[in-house]
Formats: structure tokens, sequence, C-alpha cells
């Protein structure tokens, strides 16, 4: 490309970003022009008030957005590791035990519940389906665990229970969205994006928020449960792969030392640098950070994220395969995430859909196997984080987006070749623990069959509610002005849980 | 820009000043309009259009001059939105109403109908002037400047809501359970709509007659029937339900308040004796403590500055300090980005040791040299020191540290003779010795004396199976 040709387009370029706006704020002459037109022009623009205030950073002094800021009071939970079991988990075959709904097995659903209610697949009057997994109470909390979850059952104590969680949207892709960004539709950011954008990082070399996918697809809302929505986007969900390099890319390609690497970063901050003070836009800062924080990944990430290392009995209490793309390897990570000081560490394990379609999907296999999979390494999530001393400031939260129906599947009004049961958003189940969470407390519901809760009952807003409490955030407070009016994660919803804090 | 921005600014910075020329030129052609309607004043009527003229040319110079003001920031953006839109509505309605006055607008046909409504427009125009003006008042001196001095009688009628005092009662076992407890909550949630003044629904509380009574549906309350109170149902319903009381968009009811309304109920819904003769179960006795002590956070007395050298060295060297809360000169600490924190880093700690609260030093290479200076951070309560290099005798330093409640020794070269140096700390409830030296022996020794303290071992496996 010859020489001239790019003298031209930079200052072509230039001459475009000078504006209308530029030209009248420049020319002392038209000021009442200035005025007006930028008043005319500021008409629906965004504003750019954060609603944090930015004394907080008092460690970084500098305008970086993930420079470590302090919550508005002080907080329980340092940290969040949220266990996201795309496709919905029956909580029926797991922790709501329900032995009236064992005599109504295979009896027709009466009327009285179906009337007025809609389901995803369920049609005309199905049958009742009892659990098919079987019950016991555990530990001193006398929580009530299926005989699917052998291992869990022996930390119940640690652990706090919502049994009536209820939803508004029974698809997954809405349900999901809903669970992660507290809005069924798309745009809003998720909870870990309000968390950093409310925490930043304490490490300076790693993502604040953190993504690990496993059960071989990503969630059904796609990447927008971990989406920035209207925040800058620095404040996005990292995802990082549990199999090959984590990051692509993430070596320095030949030829490319570190040094000559930091220069041409360096260079290149600067002059966003600049362009920053000009334009004033956040998302240049958040630019500048992520070639900060990408340099700085080279080396933290593939050190964080390599599992190989570990102990062999580490690998045997979480039931850890290095090399393999799963959720016991990703809860391994999780684990040196939060430890390395990462403030959000999402996992999505996909493939808990169980409509009894096939036997993958069926409730006493598939569903079953899904149940194997995850009580290992789950449970030495739990006992890993107790024995670091890192339970107590990491809060790890469980669940689906929905729960399932007392009903068995019948879609189309047809029999089904294995047992399943339908998207439900009446009454599901949620577990939490550590960071804060009062231990042993089971809170919340249902009726006789556990088709809705009748005591206790809490929603999505409120659990987000309860979440930034223990990060040390009143929800209504943490807000951001978007399109003239201010957002936040709760939107106009969420009460504190105060059973479980 | 940049050689225009102080020109500007300077500008901008008369705005204030002269906002309060069309404020007084707008405010006197109101007056001049409205006694020139009588005859015998009418002869004032040429000067309205003269003084509208001079009030709109200085409102939308004031305009100018605010937008400018406004262009380098430094107030509260939604605030900041309302003055500069109604400012702008004034300087065009000015512009209007003075045309309105011109004798030029009158002899045209297609003006008649709005010459009519003039003086209306302009009665608009003042109120706009005034709401404007409040809203510049905001900006300069800050929310509530006015409403905080006015009476509280007037600023009822204007449903100005007060701020809450918080609810604490001195001594509270040895209140009164109704006059000293229940009353008082009634009087706070419940009475500006069912009390002397007003009842609504027929039902008073305010009086102990009254309250037996219950409203026009019966009695609300039954002693000793939880579920059988009104009273006591209509606050437990969902969220949302059109029933639960109090109401929307009033004060709400805390959780506390309402579990000592039912506990009371509960109990007989008694009318004489003291909150300690009715029977307490545990987290009604918690609740009542904490009224003793109203916010127990507001007890500690906040941290002095902290020293700006000590925490641009530690910053310097890639060390983390941050406030526990916003506004607060309580930090915590992290070396998780400085490995490298050695021990002369930690004697810099001892110049911030009225404001470190937590310190993560874990995998840093502090050693027990270092521990004598993190001694003497007395205020300490949670320190991380895992994989460190800290032995059995640098822990002996954390004697003074009597607030300590969590420990973090995992990974260390830590032994029974440092159990030895904890057993003097009271706080601690929370020690973390995985991978550690330390035998069940000393455990049990330490756990002897501090029957509360937590300790963890870790090395937990699960069966294979």
């Amino acid at each position: 490309m010859d020489i001239d040709k790019l003298a031209k387009e930079a200052q072509q370029y230039q001459l475009q970003s000078v504006t209308r706006r530029h030209f009248l704020r420049e020319c002392v002459a038209g000021i009442g022009g200035i005025a007006l037109g930028s008043m005319l022009g500021g008409l629906g623009g965004c504003s750019s008030s954060t609603g944090r205030p930015l004394d907080a950073g008092i460690a970084s002094g500098s305008l970086n957005p993930m420079a470590p800021r302090a919550p508005h009071f002080a907080a329980k939970a340092k940290r969040v590791i949220y266990l996201h079991m795309a496709g919905a988990p029956s909580q029926l075959e797991l922790f709501d035990y329900k032995p009236e709904l064992h005599k109504l097995h295979n009896k027709p659903c009466p009327e009285s519940i179906l009337a007025g209610k809609k389901f995803a697949f369920i049609r005309g009057v199905p049958k009742m389906l009892g659990p098919q997994a079987q019950f016991k109470q555990h530990g001193q909390s006398g929580a009530w665990v299926s005989d699917y979850l052998p291992h869990f059952s022996k930390v119940v104590d640690e652990v706090s229970f919502l049994k009536a969680m209820h939803t508004e949207q029974f698809n997954h892709g809405p349900a999901q969205l809903f669970m992660h960004t507290g809005h069924a539709r798309l745009g809003r950011p998720s909870m870990g994006s309000w968390v950093t954008y409310g925490l930043g990082t304490e490490n300076s070399n790693l993502p604040g928020f953190v993504v690990l996918t496993s059960g071989g697809k990503t969630p059904d809302a796609g990447k927008s449960v971990w989406g920035s929505g209207f925040l800058p986007s620095v404040y996005q969900g990292v995802q990082c792969r549990s199999k090959g390099d984590p990051v692509l890319y993430i070596s320095d390609p030949e030829g490319m030392g570190r040094d000559l690497k930091k220069q041409t970063i360096d260079a290149i901050n600067a002059v966003n640098q600049e362009e920053y003070n000009s334009y004033g836009d956040p998302e240049t800062l958040a630019r500048i950070a992520q070639y900060e924080m990408a340099f700085n990944m080279q080396v933290a990430v593939p050190e964080v994220m390599d599992i190989d290392s570990e102990p062999e009995y580490i690998h045997e209490l979480y039931g850890t395969e290095p090399g393999k793309e799963s959720f016991a390897n990703n809860c391994l990570l999780a684990r040196k995430l939060v430890e390395q000081g990462v403030r959000f560490v999402q996992l999505f394990d996909w493939g808990w859909d169980s409509h009894g379609t096939s036997a993958r999907e069926a409730i006493d296999v598939g569903f079953r196997d899904k149940c194997k999979e995850i009580d290992r390494p789950m449970t030495a999530l739990l006992m890993d984080l107790k024995q670091r001393g890192l339970l107590d400031e990491t809060l790890v939260v469980w669940g689906g987006e929905f729960g399932r129906t007392p009903m068995q599947e019948n879609r189309d009004d047809k029999d089904m070749p294995f047992l399943g049961r339908d998207h439900h958003t009446d009454a599901y189940t949620v577990w939490l623990a550590g960071g804060g969470i009062k231990p042993g407390v089971s809170y919340g519901e249902t009726d006789d069959i556990g088709f809705s809760g009748i005591g206790g009952r809490t929603s999505v807003n409120d659990l987000h509610a309860t979440m930034l409490h223990l990060l040390g955030f009143d929800h209504e407070r943490l807000i951001y002005e978007f399109q003239g009016r201010p957002f936040r994660l709760t939107d106009v919803g969420g009460e504190l849980i105060s059973a479980i804090v | 820009m940049e050689n225009g921005g102080d020109l500007f600014l300077f500008l901008g910075r008369w705005h204030p000043l002269l906002v309060h020329l069309p404020i007084g030129i707008l405010f006197i052609s109101f007056v001049i309009a409205l006694v020139a309607r009588r005859p015998a004043y009418s002869g004032l009527a040429p000067a309205v259009p003269f003084t509208l003229f001079v009030g709109a040319i200085s409102a939308v110079f004031a305009s100018v001059l605010g937008f400018l003001l406004a262009s380098f920031g430094g107030y509260d953006n939604r605030t900041l939105g309302f003055h500069q839109w109604f400012g702008i509505a004034v300087a065009v309605l000015s512009i209007l109403v003075w045309w309105l006055y011109h004798r030029l607008a009158e002899r045209r046909a297609g003006m008649r109908s709005l010459v009519k409504w003039r003086f209306s427009i302009f009665c608009m125009l003042m109120v706009l002037l005034c709401v404007t003006g409040h809203y510049g008042g905001t900006l300069t001196h800050g929310k509530g400047y006015l409403t905080d001095a006015m009476p509280p009688a007037l600023g009822g009628l204007f449903g100005i809501e007060q701020v809450e005092e918080p609810f604490v009662i001195e001594n509270v076992q040895e209140a009164a359970v109704y006059d000293g407890l229940i009353q008082p909550i009634l009087a706070r949630r419940c009475q500006s709509c069912h009390g002397a003044t007003k009842q609504e629904g027929g039902l008073a509380l305010h009086q102990q007659a009254s309250l037996l009574t219950g409203g026009d549906g019966g009695a609300v309350i039954v002693p000793s029937e939880l579920n059988e109170s009104e009273l006591y149902t209509r606050l437990t319903l969902p969220v949302g339900d059109e029933k639960r009381m109090p109401p929307k968009g009033r004060t709400p009811i805390t959780p506390e308040e309402i579990a000592l309304i039912g506990w009371w109920i509960e109990h007989g819904a008694p009318f004489e004796g003291l909150v300690a003769d009715v029977e307490q179960p545990e987290e009604i006795a918690t609740i009542l403590a904490q009224l003793e002590a109203g916010n127990a956070k507001q007890a500690m007395p906040e941290a002095p500055p902290l020293d700006a050298t000590a925490v641009q060295r530690l910053v310097e060297r890639g060390i983390k300090v941050m406030p526990v809360a916003q506004g607060s000169n309580y930090v915590m600490i992290s070396a998780i980005n400085a490995p490298d924190f050695n021990d002369e880093d930690a004697e810099v700690l001892v110049d911030l040791k009225d404001n470190i609260v937590q310190l993560q030093l874990g995998r840093t290479a502090v050693t027990d040299v270092g521990m004598a200076h993190i001694g003497e951070l007395t205020i300490l309560k949670k320190l991380h020191l895992e994989h460190t290099l800290v032995t059995d005798e640098g822990l002996k330093a954390l004697a003074a540290c009597l607030q300590l409640q969590y420990l973090n020794l995992s990974s260390t070269a830590i032994g029974n003779t440092g159990m030895d140096y904890l057993k003097s700390l009271p706080e601690l409830t929370h020690v973390y010795l995985y991978e550690t030296k330390v035998t069940g022996d000393a455990i049990a020794d330490i756990q002897q004396s501090q029957p509360t303290l937590v300790v963890d071992t870790g090395g937990y496996v699960l069966p294979t199976s």
C-alpha cells in the first residue's frame, strides 16, 4: 500500500471525526448555535452517569474500569461460583420429596390443577408421575436429598435450600436469560457483569468474570447469559475452554517476544488514551483495559487453567480427567479461579432437559447419569473450598432455569417411550452455600404434589437481591443509567431472602 | 477546544449569577400584566411586551451560559436534565409570550385565538420558572436543602417522607411488652391510616380498647391464635397482594417487626407486663437484642484517614488496598498480584494499622520477620497466610491481634507449638490447617480452651464407588 493513500485515509478519518457538534463547539461566534445544536442532539441520547462513585478505586488511582471497588457496605462474600444446570433438573427427584405424589403415580392429573395453566409440551390430561428416586433426610439439618446424589447428601449441613423458587418463563432461552440477567428478553447485563461492574477485579491478571461450559453445548439462550448488555463491554464474561488452549491464540506468534508485545500494547493504549481524552467514550477505556488484561492473561491464564499440576488426591476427590471437557474439570477450575481472586465464575452444564423422549432424556436413566456426573465434583468443590478456608467468602449457587412438572410428560397428548417431566415454572429448588449463607436452612415449601409453592415463595429477583446483598450491595442502589432511566439487575422487584443470610 | 475550554467554563460560571435576571424581569413583567388587566392600571400595559422582551433575551442568554456550565459536568445527571429542559422551555415560552403581547400579533387574524389565552400561558411560564429555579437550587445546594428545614407538619402536607429514625429500645427486656414494644411498632407502621386522626376500614390501633374492638370486619386480634388474627395475616400476605398491609407505597414493615407482633399475639397478646415476662424463642431473643443495640455497625468508630504515602508505596508494589465499603477508611489488603511481597513490605503495613481489617498474604514471600510487623495490626480480623514460609515462631507475634477472627495457615510449616500461641486470641472463630503438621492432640487442646473455635484440617475424601 502506498504511503500517500494511507496519509489520505488518515486525513479523511480526521475530517470525519470533526462533527457538526465539534465545529460549533470550537467556533466561539456560534455559542447560541452550540447550545441549541447540542441540546437537540442530546435528545434521546444516553447518559453517561454510572450511579457508581468513582472514589472507590483508591488502589488504582486510574480510570481502569476493572480496578477493585468497594461495595455499598461490608460484604460477607467476595466471590461467586454459579453452577447452572442448563435444561432444568427435576427438583422432584433431587430435593423436593413428595410422598403424596407417589400415591398418585399413574393416576390422571386432576382437572383442578390443570385449569388455566399452560405447559410447554403437556397437552390434554397427563398422568401423575411419582418420585423416581429414594429419599432420605441427611445431616443435622435433616435436609431431604435423594439417592441420585449420594455424595452431596453428606455435605447438606453446609447448604441452604430455596424450595419454592418460581419463574415467569417456561422455555429454556427466555428462562435462562431471566435467571442470569433478571429479564426474559435480550439486552440486559448478566449477574456476573453487574458484580464485576460493582466490584471490579481483585486480580489484575485475570478477568473478573469467567465462564466455563460442559455437556457438549452452550446454553440455549446463547452467550447473552454472560453478556454485559448495556454495561461497558469490559464487564462481559470471558469464556475459557476447558479443553485445549483455554483462550484461543493465547501464546505469542513466532518472532514476537514479550518485550515487543508490551511496547506494542503500550503504544496502542497511548493512542486510545488520547482518543478517550477527546471523546470520553467508556468503550475506549474498556478497550485499553482489555489489551492490558490480555497481555497479563497470557501468563496468568495458562497457569491457573492447568489442572495437570494438581496432586493426584485432588483429581480423585473431584473425579477429574485432565484434557477432557467435563463438569468435574470445570469445578476444579472454578476453585482454582476463585483462589486467584476471580469475582464471578459461571459454570454451565448442558443436558438436563428430561422430557422422556429418549433414554438420555429419561428421568430414571439419562437424568440419573447426569446426577452421577455432577454429584462428586460439586460435593468435592464445596469440600475443597472449605478446607482451603475459601467457602467462608465464596458464595456457591446451584440451580436450573425452572423446575419440572409433577405430571409425566405426554407430548402431543401421546404416551412417551420413557419417563419424563415437562418444564414447570411454579416450583423448583435452588441451593446456596458459603459466602455468608446461613447453613442448614430449608426455606420455602411446596404443596403435597410439588406443583406450587405454598409458603416462602422466592422469585428470581429475590435470589439476585440476596446474592448482591451478600456481596455488599443494596440491589436497589447498584444502578446504571441507560436510555434515560436507571437500570438495575432486579429491575423493579426483588426482596432480600433474610431467612438464609 | 482545549484552548477555548477555560473561556467557556469562565462564561458558564456566570450562569448562577445571571439566571436571576430572567427570574426578576419575567416576574415583574407578570406583576405588571396582572395589574394591567384592571382598567385603573391599563396605562401600564405597554410595559408588558417591553419587560417580556428583556426577560426573554436574558432567559436565552442564561440558558446558553447554563449549557456551557453543564457541559463541564460535575452535577447529578437526573436533576441536571430536568433543570436544563425546563430552563430551555422557560426561554422558548417567554419568547412566545412576548410575541403574543406584541401588538403585531394582535393584528394577525391567525393569532387571535392564542392571544386570548396569552395570560394563561404567561401563568404557565411562571410555574415553569419556579420549577426550573427549584431544580437549579437543588443542583447547587443539594437535594432536600429546602425540605429538610421544613416543619414536619408542613412536610406531611406535601407528602415529603421523613427520614426514618432507627427503632431503638434501651434495656428492652425491662420495657413494657405492649406500651414499650408493640404499641410503638403499631404507631410507626399503622397509625397514619389506623389511628386517632384516620380510621381506614373503621380500624384504630392507637388505643387498647379500639385495638380489641377491631374494624368494620370485626376483631383483628384473637389472642394466641395467630392464623385467626387478621392484624397478623394481613401483614404476612404475599407481596403484591392488594390486601397486604402496609399497602404499596407506604413505608414497609420489617420482617423483624412482623415477627415481634406475631410473637406477641401468639403469647396471648398481653397488655400488661414486661418483655422479659413473655417466653422468648431464640429468634425473638435475637431480634430484641438487636433493638437494644440499635445498629451495631454504627457503634464501630470510623477509622482515621489512610496514610497516603503508605498506600502509594503498596500500590506501586502491585498490592491492592480496598476499602471494605464505600466511604469507609477500613481496608482490605490483598497481595494476590504481588507474590514477592516481603518482610519490608510488611513494615509499611504498620502505617495503616488503624485501617487494616483484612489481610491477604497467601502465596507471598512473607516470613516470621514480617510477622513481627503484622502483629502490630491490632484491629485485624481476617488473615490469610496460606502457602507461606511462616512458622510457629511467627505466630507468637499475633498475641496482640485480639480481634482476629479468621486465620488461614493451610500449606504452611505450622505445627503443634504454633497452636499454643493462638490460645490467647479471644475472638478467633476459624482456623484453617489443611496440609500442616498440626495433630489431633493440639487441636483438641486448643478447642478445650476455645470451645467455639472451628478448626478445619481438611484432607477430605469421597468414597470411590
